[in-house]
């Protein structure tokens, strides 16, 4: 039906267009039909885009002018759920109005399965005979093997429930120059997100379970804002003031537990209940002035703020009727009205003090305030399993930040260029273990062009980053007992040094040959960490050339290698003490992640209305997990060292072909084959069980359902028949 | 011999004649505008192309909201140059500016002329700028290449033109997990403005969170309990170019969390091979971690304080 729609389409478009007689005529449409296929049912090939079968439109661009009136429209993928359209209406330079509507496909897979129902959007239920039967068999001792195979019975027969979202776009932004010196920009823009997506629900650790649910997606998102700026000599002033709102139709899961059909304060809840994402709006604003001053400088000054609210009520502390305070009253407020406002200076001095330097001056600050009041809760349930009754309060976690810098770049003759930069960073970070760290940052740089063919940079970039204090007492529960080792130094507000090198060369070796390559090497150490990350190494080489071979035939393709080495440290868990700092309880982890990443395109004139062309592209990156430890420790007792988890592999390779034919000067005709394949091999998300669990002996204890939403091989094929009209 | 003396002066009569009209042509050097209709009689295509375009319909409002209109607008005037009539070697024909021959200072202080507004407010200050990129390293003002011409781009979509310079991000593109920028779902453009702003790496937002959220926005919160490195940088656990981990992560969970967490109850526990080997552990398998803290973003839930609700 889909494809008689667009053929339909295409054809009655094709008609309007040859039958009309345009003053400019400009303008083409490309559509066909196809044909593919694919080995499995592997979400990965339609991630982010579809692939029609049967006839489809591709594109088209249709324009129309007359005096100073224009109106353009383009688009691609028409009825399909990538499609994007595109309308722009203009009078002169004075209007301008753009429109877009677009689709954003995001599948994560088609082959989930679940056994719940969905009884109305975010309520997952079971049938209440089986949670009877469940937790009879959860609840006697002996019968975990009963329980077992009953689950596995039920998730047999789970059915199929597709996982993935749809984001749908539709943009309005108008454009008003009036006059010299005002110009204005008023955009609007709204989201709308649905679809489902993988969410964990857990019961509590220990006797319940996590469940996976196909979590129901229904969101929306507007943004509008409206920009004034108003040019006078050499001033500039520009002034915005904006919206955004973010709006959630579902706001609670709520997940029957697989072992209980009745509440129990010992033994966990019959349902679950979950809180998703809050209703949200944020206001902003705002203001910036430019001024050109003597030595062709100039001057920008920035100031924004944003101030982001959120007031959503609150669910009760837990859904399980068993426990204390599973009364919404229990609660000390109903809801909170969480505010975070962020200011956002900026400024800039850019010229040229002399001949032949060019500078920058910038100054960048971040405030983000919390301004979320503190609650005194009672305690809390995090898995519905029991309430531990204690004060607990929220935390405004907010950061500020600073960054001064110097950009210099002198030109030491034609052909060389000298940089340089400076920075001063300085973070501030609220409630965390680090309260202030400040970062200095420099760098230079060289540019050479010794030949008018050939250009050449090297750079280099250090920094080193040193936190105030470090605050032991961020690393103590309310209880007064330490929860982390006070070796352990997070990445992100840690003591770093960070080096960092880079360059390029770009050579046309004659006429004919282009070619270019370009490296990179940093390094990052967390000097001072004894637990968390260590190091980061980071190498990139990217070479790419273009050859045109002859008068006919083009060939162009590159080659890239990246490899990222990280080395991270923990402590082991003991049953006796908790942090266990002890260096026999220590473990290390050395990952390698590297990729290949190879792309060519050739092109050749066969005969003056035949083009054929090629394109290949290939991808791997390949994971390697080496742990080590000192000791044979492992939960307290005496177990094989760390060894080391598989490695990780993706895999990919896309091999398109086409022949164009000109077949008359308004009309192409083309076909099209591609080959696409792809390989997994990851622990984590390839042949994911439906029933999670642990295995004793020949003892099986579930702790877990899945949707079994794994990542699988695949190789697809396509064939299309195109054809593109121009008119 | 009077006669060929004769002749011979006459010779000279003339030459000197003809070199005094030929300086005398040039003897005022400054150019004067013709008007866009002596250009087309020679670069009709380009004249065609520039017509139809949003350059071209500033004829329409000459004088009010554009300045001098027409091909010499940017060209420069052109009097000199029609009258080398396409001779290269005459001095004037290469009076007119030609953009591929300019520096891109002073190419791009021809556009920066009209364009001062939108994204342009931050040009000066630009990455581009300081690296001497001009403005039609980008863009291709008469032979546009992106469907519907509304950027005027040298290639057919604004991804194509970034990593024409920015290499290691075509090389990310490759990569399992990453932006639908391979297709064609976002481009480069979505999140960085080439022309400049006043964030950070010229992103479009004034900080990289407020960027973020404004697709995610249901991330935003504010949320009861917040996660301190989700709200001071996205980038702190995410690879906004892509990686190789489910959801753009910077390392495979749960080890990207345990860089952070290590004695904080199980997750010190080593999810090594005998934790896989001995059980399908919701720690290690699907989303690790996050099988039982989904809510790491932030929960707004009064026991949601370890993001499980």
């Amino acid at each position: 039906m889909r494809a008689r729609m667009i053929s339909l389409m295409v054809l009655a478009a094709s008609l309007l267009v040859a039958s009309q007689s345009v003053a400019q005529p400009t303008g083409n449409v490309t559509f066909g039909s196809q044909w593919w296929n694919q080995s499995v049912d592997e979400a990965k090939l339609q991630e982010f885009r579809v692939f029609p079968k049967g006839g489809f439109l591709e594109s088209y661009y249709l324009t129309q002018s007359k005096g100073n009136l224009s109106a353009a429209m383009w688009g691609n993928n028409a009825l399909e759920d990538d499609q994007r359209h595109n309308l722009a209406l203009s009078q002169g330079l004075k209007w301008r109005l753009d429109a877009e509507v677009s689709g954003t496909p995001h599948l994560f897979s088609s082959i989930a399965r679940t056994p719940f129902y969905q009884t109305s959007p975010g309520v997952f239920v079971l049938p209440d005979s089986i949670q009877r039967l469940m937790q009879q068999y959860a609840g006697s001792a002996g019968t975990t093997n009963n329980y077992t195979a009953t689950l596995r019975d039920l998730l047999n027969g789970a059915f199929g429930t597709p996982l993935g979202i749809q984001t749908n776009t539709q943009k309005l932004r108008l454009r008003a120059r009036q006059g010299k010196e005002w110009q204005f920009d008023v955009s609007a823009v709204r989201r709308d997100r649905q679809g489902t997506l993988a969410f964990g629900v857990p019961f509590g650790i220990g006797s319940a379970t996590m469940t996976e649910v196909a979590a129901p997606i229904d969101q929306r998102m507007v943004d509008a804002d409206a920009t004034g700026v108003y040019v006078h000599g050499k001033h500039r002033l520009m002034f915005s003031a904006g919206m955004s709102t973010f709006e959630n139709d579902v706001n609670a899961l709520r997940v029957d537990n697989s072992r209980r059909l009745t509440d129990s304060a010992t033994s966990g809840t019959a349902v679950a209940q979950v809180d998703l994402w809050p209703d949200n709006r944020v206001l902003r604003g705002r203001v910036a002035y430019s001024a050109q001053l003597p030595k062709m400088s100039t001057l920008t000054a920035t100031v924004g703020m944003s101030k982001a609210k959120q007031d959503d009520k609150f669910l009760p502390f837990t859904s399980n009727t068993a426990l204390a305070y599973s009364n919404i009253d229990s609660l000390p407020e109903k809801k909170v009205e969480a505010e975070v406002t962020t200011i956002v200076t900026d400024v800039r001095l850019t010229g040229r003090p002399a001949n032949k330097l060019f500078g920058t001056l910038r100054y960048h600050s971040e405030d983000n305030q919390n301004d979320t009041p503190t609650v005194d809760f009672k305690g809390f349930s995090p898995y519905d399993q029991s309430f531990s009754v204690g004060a607990i309060e929220n935390h405004q976690f907010a950061a500020s930040s600073t960054n001064l810098g110097l950009d210099l770049d002198y030109e030491l003759a034609d052909w060389a260029d000298l940089s340089l930069l400076a920075e001063h960073r300085t973070r501030k970070h609220e409630h965390r273990e680090v309260e202030e760290d400040a970062e200095n940052v420099f760098g230079a740089g060289l540019r050479l062009r010794p030949l008018d063919a050939v250009d050449v940079s090297v750079n280099w970039r250090m920094g080193q980053r040193r936190l105030d204090a470090f605050i032991e007492e961020d690393y103590l529960n309310a209880a007064g007992l330490q929860f982390e080792p006070i070796g352990l130094q997070r990445y992100d507000v840690g003591d770093r040094d960070q080096n960092l090198v880079y360059g390029s060369l770009d050579w046309t070796v004659n006429p004919k040959l282009d070619v270019s390559v370009s490296s990179s090497w940093s390094k990052d150490d967390y000097v001072d960490a004894k637990y968390g990350l260590q190091n980061a190494d980071n190498i990139l080489v990217f070479a790419e050339g273009t050859l045109h071979a002859t008068k006919t035939f083009d060939v162009s393709g590159g080659y890239g290698f990246g490899q990222v080495k990280t080395t991270m440290a923990s402590s082991e868990l003991s049953a006796t003490s908790r942090p266990d700092t002890a260096s026999t309880m220590d473990w290390w982890l050395d990952e390698q992640d590297r990729n290949i990443y190879v792309f060519t395109n050739a092109e050749w004139q066969v005969k003056p209305k035949l083009v054929v062309k090629a394109d290949y592209t290939f991808s791997r990156s390949l994971n390697e997990y080496d742990f080590s430890n000192v000791t044979t420790v492992r939960n307290g007792s005496r177990r094989a060292p760390a060894e080391d988890v598989p490695n990780t592999f993706y895999r990919s390779h896309d091999v398109t072909l086409e022949a164009r034919w000109k077949w008359t000067a308004s009309m192409d005709l083309a076909v099209q084959g591609q080959y696409l394949q792809f390989d997994v091999v990851d622990f984590a998300v390839e042949n994911v069980p439906l029933l999670g669990g642990s295995l004793s002996g020949s003892t099986f204890t579930p702790n877990a359902i899945y949707l079994g939403d794994s990542y699988r091989d695949y190789t697809a094929r396509r064939v299309a028949v195109l054809a593109t009209r121009r008119f | 011999m009077r006669r060929r003396l004769l002749a011979f002066a006459v010779l000279v009569a003339c030459s000197v004649f003809t070199l005094a009209i030929a300086r005398s042509s040039f003897s005022d050097p400054t150019p004067q505008r013709v008007g866009s209709a002596a250009c087309k009689e020679c670069h009709d295509k380009q004249y065609q192309q520039f017509a139809g375009s949003a350059h071209g319909r500033a004829e329409q409002d000459a004088g009010r909201v554009a300045g001098d209109p027409g091909c010499e607008s940017c060209h420069g005037p052109g009097s000199l140059h029609v009258q080398a009539d396409g001779d290269e070697n005459s001095p004037g024909f290469k009076t007119i500016k030609r953009y591929a021959k300019l520096s891109a200072q002073e190419a791009n202080a021809t556009c920066t002329g009209c364009h001062k507004a939108g994204d342009q407010f931050y040009w000066q200050h630009s990455a581009h700028a300081r690296k001497n990129v001009s403005c039609v390293s980008c863009h291709n003002i008469h032979d546009s290449k992106d469907p519907g011409h509304a950027k005027l781009l040298s290639q057919p979509t604004t991804t194509a033109v970034c990593i024409t310079c920015h290499k290691a991000n075509h090389f990310a593109l490759g990569k399992t997990a990453h932006m639908p920028v391979a297709e064609g779902e976002m481009t480069c453009a979505d999140c960085h403005s080439p022309h400049g702003s006043a964030g950070p790496k010229q992103i479009r937002a004034l900080t990289v969170n407020e960027l973020c959220l404004t697709c995610h926005a249901d991330k935003r919160g504010p949320f009861l309990w917040e996660h301190a490195p989700v709200r001071e940088n996205c980038l702190n656990c995410h690879e906004a170019h892509g990686s190789n981990n489910d959801r753009a992560l910077a390392a495979k969970r749960p080890y990207l969390c345990q860089r952070c967490h290590v004695a904080t109850r199980h997750p010190s526990t080593m999810y090594d091979l005998p934790d896989l080997a001995n059980s399908s552990s919701n720690r290690s398998l699907n989303r690790s971690c996050t099988n039982c803290h989904p809510q790491l973003h932030g929960s707004n839930h009064p026991s949601g304080k370890y993001f499980t609700r």
